[in-house]
């Protein structure tokens, strides 16, 4: 262990929480606020031609794309994305207008009285649809969002010469984030100005999209980070709509006006994790070893494109898994389609790769007889290997010390064949190795020097974070205030975190992609350094220290070459499973996720992000289940795991430094998910006999696979 | 619909308010009595966010119509929260790390002050089955059922 944090320190945000003081969105009340109801999309895709909304009473007003003074427009996306429907719709459950007054109980009756006719266009369904160009196109001319390909060596001509080709294709669905708290916003004018409280993973871009809507600057917006009641990334988009819509609505008004989802709307109408597709053909040498692999990733995404441009990049980066395979080639394509939005969401297009990948070479090893951890030792990533980019890994890889403390936690190798079976269950054990590479690097080209981080001395002692990042469950300002603490060698009670608040701190980034610690947890170090030196001046003084990209990362945005991501924590997963014979029913009873973080912050911070990601993953990999072109609206048809799905979460934590990394730390958010999917399906293989490609594995899908055999 | 004046003891204090029958409890807490440490996660029943107990027993607060609460007692985690059980609850949550983004945490604490109420020592398998209706997405849940069994090993004579 080379922590050089010991114990654990106690959220601040904890007793708020417990005793209901805590302000959600939904908490708040102001004098005069109205609600807002949002009218949708009944449709897939159209054109509307009429909107008739029945006689409202006095004090209620409609707010349509109509009404936006400045842009019907989110500009954070590489495409540009209206926030009301411009005319036409492109998803069933798009907003088209607010009714805005009163009482709440009114709106939504006023809101099913709305009539919105369309001329219906074809909708595409699936990617398949999307692809084959038989339908007029949602985007361009060929329905793709973006394409990349990374990759070298000659991989066409070891398929060719190959003694044998192997060939698996993959599929995964939606995945709702499920966050407890729906989504919400309260929009408040001001006399010049608006005020935005809001439930998001990034204050400074929702300020960026109100202005714009209002057509105002930024200056004249301030938007105020209420606490916020879980994540996962989808908070990140949403928001933005529900900032600039009810910005828009407060504005026409002249009063307050407050938006929150119902569960309904929120499963039906906010992103999700994208569906995919994903092919991986190996070429083979007679000995069956890996001579090339050769990896087409196929993302669905929406009627937008949203986020799916950067979750396909960075989900095709990571295609290669922890191997340095003698050649390869990866192509990802994100795709259109009038299906439900998909976006940002954990994982960040991992858990699908991942999952392709690792269920490959498991359904590989099995075919071949080999023992699968030892085949894939073959061709592990060491420090100094070229990445699919041209990069370099620069860094020690703690892989190998993961799968010493998983294996031997779960006594792997010694129970893997010998797992009892009852009279009408199978047990088996299944693993799945990834790495997780964090943050995703920007362009070199390009100077971070407008984000900082900042930290203040006031004169009495206290030392304020001033950092917009949020706090959303995972514990960063607790472990940002440890860094702090640490690093001016002052009591922890002393430092505080600011509120998140566009008035109070700098712009710095959207809180996601793992990279809050790794990146500007250094960031913030640097900015201690400085404050180190004038922490004796009398009187307040701040410091705000811009971010950099670390030395040994170059990223040429043009050419995709370099390195793709500044640091890599790297993860073993091993789940136990117990397959019910008579129902198909996979019970997980219990998974080994041992990671490599760097060094650990705060070691029950870390555990809780491990043991609340796997079992997210594990709803992802059983449970989590939404048509790929229906809807699930409600969480009678849409389970998450509950007390009683949740198994023994066995969180095994390996310390390898990245250097650059606030005292070594590297990311713990996102990884813990990601490789769930693979480990569940390779131990539900191995106590079925037959190979599984789908997530979720649903006892439809295990009974298909176990009679087709 | 036409107003009702539903009265009922809220924490203690007896109260009365002026709604249709129909009002959804959770409404009526939130909106009009401003006790906001009740939360709502769903609507539908589905999550236990809305935890509250009414006449001593767990009940989602989300599925009680005001009408039919006329002269019975509703305790929230405002009320809750004056009791010595409260803070041993609460500190144990803060222990375990049983508290993330926090959105269940209201409800968790109302089941978990029932379910020790009636069990002194539950195990951890009664423990899950028990909060089965209450929703997590941070946690995985592990450090809630070790919150509660702690708070079991801590609460002397305290509820
Ligand atoms: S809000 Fe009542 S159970 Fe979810
Ligand atoms: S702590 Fe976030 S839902 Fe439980």
């Amino acid at each position: 262990m080379n922590s050089v944090f010991t114990a654990n320190l106690d959220r601040a945000d904890t007793p708020d929480k417990c005793d209901g003081g805590a302000r959600y969105v939904h908490d708040l009340q102001v004098a005069g606020m109205l609600h807002a109801v949002t009218v949708r999309s009944s449709v897939r895709r159209g054109t509307i031609t009429s909107i008739t909304v029945p006689e409202l009473p006095a004090g209620y007003v409609q707010v349509s794309a109509a009404d936006v003074p400045g842009v019907n427009q989110i500009s954070y996306f590489k495409d540009p994305c209206p926030f009301f429907a411009p005319g036409s719709v492109q998803y069933r459950g798009e907003a088209v207008l607010l009714l805005v007054g009163g009482d709440p109980a009114k709106l939504h009756r006023l809101a099913r009285q709305t009539i919105i006719e369309y001329d219906e266009i074809p909708a595409i369904h699936t990617m398949e649809e999307a692809l084959a160009g038989d339908k007029p196109p949602i985007f361009g001319s060929d329905n793709i969002y973006i394409e990349e390909r990374f990759g070298h060596g000659d991989v066409d001509g070891a398929i060719a010469r190959a003694a044998e080709v192997f060939t698996t294709t993959t599929e995964t669905g939606y995945q709702d984030h499920l966050y407890l708290e729906p989504q919400g916003v309260l929009a408040c004018p001001e006399v010049d100005r608006m005020t935005i409280y809001v439930s998001s993973q990034g204050p400074h871009a929702a300020r960026k999209v109100v202005a714009a809507a209002l057509g105002w600057d930024e200056a004249s917006v301030r938007v105020i980070q209420t606490t916020v009641g879980g994540g996962f990334g989808g908070k990140i988009e949403p928001p933005m709509f529900l900032a600039a819509q009810s910005a828009v609505a407060a504005h026409h008004c002249g009063k307050p006006v407050r938006l929150i989802y119902t569960r309904e709307e929120d499963l039906l109408c906010t992103t999700k994790r994208h569906p995919s597709r994903i092919t991986v053909t190996s070429a083979l040498a007679a000995d069956g070893s890996i001579l090339a692999v050769d990896i087409d990733s196929l993302f669905q995404g929406g009627g937008y494109s949203q986020s799916c441009a950067m979750v396909l990049d960075t989900g095709t980066k990571k295609a290669s898994g922890v191997y340095h395979f003698p050649a390869i080639r990866v192509r990802g394509r994100g795709l259109a389609s009038n299906n439900p939005m998909p976006g940002a969401f954990r994982g960040f297009g991992a858990p699908q790769n991942y999952f392709a990948l690792e269920t490959h070479l498991n359904a590989l090893a099995r075919k071949l007889g080999r023992e699968p951890l030892e085949m894939k030792r073959a061709l592990f990533i060491k420090q100094g290997d070229a990445t699919i980019t041209g990069g370099r890994y620069h860094f020690a890889t703690g892989l190998d010390e993961t799968i010493s403390a998983a294996t031997e936690a779960a006594g792997y190798y010694r129970r893997r064949k010998a797992l009892p079976a009852g009279p009408s269950t199978r047990r088996g054990l299944g693993q799945a190795l990834v790495k997780f590479g964090a943050p995703n690097s920007v362009d070199s080209k390009i100077s971070l020097d407008s984000r900082s981080i900042g930290l203040r001395k006031h004169s009495d002692g206290r030392i304020e974070i001033l950092s917009e990042l949020v706090e959303m469950g995972q514990g960063l300002h607790t472990a940002f205030r440890k860094l702090v603490a640490r690093h001016l060698d002052l009591p922890v009670k002393r430092v505080s975190h600011a509120p998140g608040d566009t008035d109070a701190v700098p712009f710095l980034s959207i809180t996601g992609a793992s990279m809050s610690v790794v990146l500007f947890g250094a960031t913030l170090l640097e900015a201690a350094d400085k404050l180190k030196a004038r922490l004796d001046e009398p009187g307040e003084v701040t410091i705000l220290q811009p971010a950099r990209q670390p030395d040994h990362v170059f990223w040429d945005a043009t050419a995709l070459r370099g390195e793709p991501f500044h640091s890599y924590a790297w993860g073993t997963f091993i789940a136990e499973v117990e397959v019910d014979m008579i129902t198909y029913q996979v019970q997980v009873v219990d998974l080994w996720v041992a990671l490599d973080v760097g060094s650990v912050i705060d070691r029950r911070l870390v555990q809780g992000q491990i043991e609340g990601g796997a079992v997210q993953g594990l709803g992802f990999s059983l449970l989590e289940c939404m048509p790929r072109d229906g809807f699930s609206c409600s969480l009678t048809d849409y389970l998450i795991p509950t007390f009683l799905d949740a198994p023994q979460v066995h969180g095994l934590i390996v310390e390898t430094p990245y250097p650059p990394g606030p005292y070594g730390a590297k990311c713990v958010g996102e990884p813990p998910l990601v490789g769930v999917g693979p480990a569940i399906a390779d131990a539900v293989a191995n106590a079925c006999g037959v190979e599984i490609y789908q997530l979720p594995i649903t006892p439809e899908y295990l009974l298909q696979r176990m009679t087709k055999r | 619909m036409n107003s009702h004046l539903i009265s009922f003891q809220l924490n203690t204090m007896p109260v009365s308010v002026e709604t249709t029958p129909d009002a959804r409890l959770i409404d009526v807490l939130r909106e009009h009595f401003r006790l906001t440490g009740t939360k709502e996660g769903c609507g539908e029943g589905e999550c236990g966010a809305c935890m509250i107990l009414l006449d001593d027993r767990p009940t989602l607060s989300c599925l009680v119509a005001i009408g039919a609460i006329d002269g019975k007692r509703v305790i929230t985690i405002e009320g809750l929260r004056e009791t010595p059980g409260f803070a041993i609850l609460a500190q144990a949550f803060n222990d375990a790390g049983a508290v993330q983004c926090g959105y269940c945490t209201p409800g968790m604490i109302m089941i978990a002050y029932a379910l020790l109420r009636d069990q002194r020592d539950p195990d951890e398998s009664s423990i899950r089955r028990a909060m089965a209706g209450n929703l997590c997405r941070c946690t995985g849940y592990a450090m809630i059922v070790e919150a509660i069994r702690l708070a079991a090993t801590r609460r002397g004579q305290s509820w």
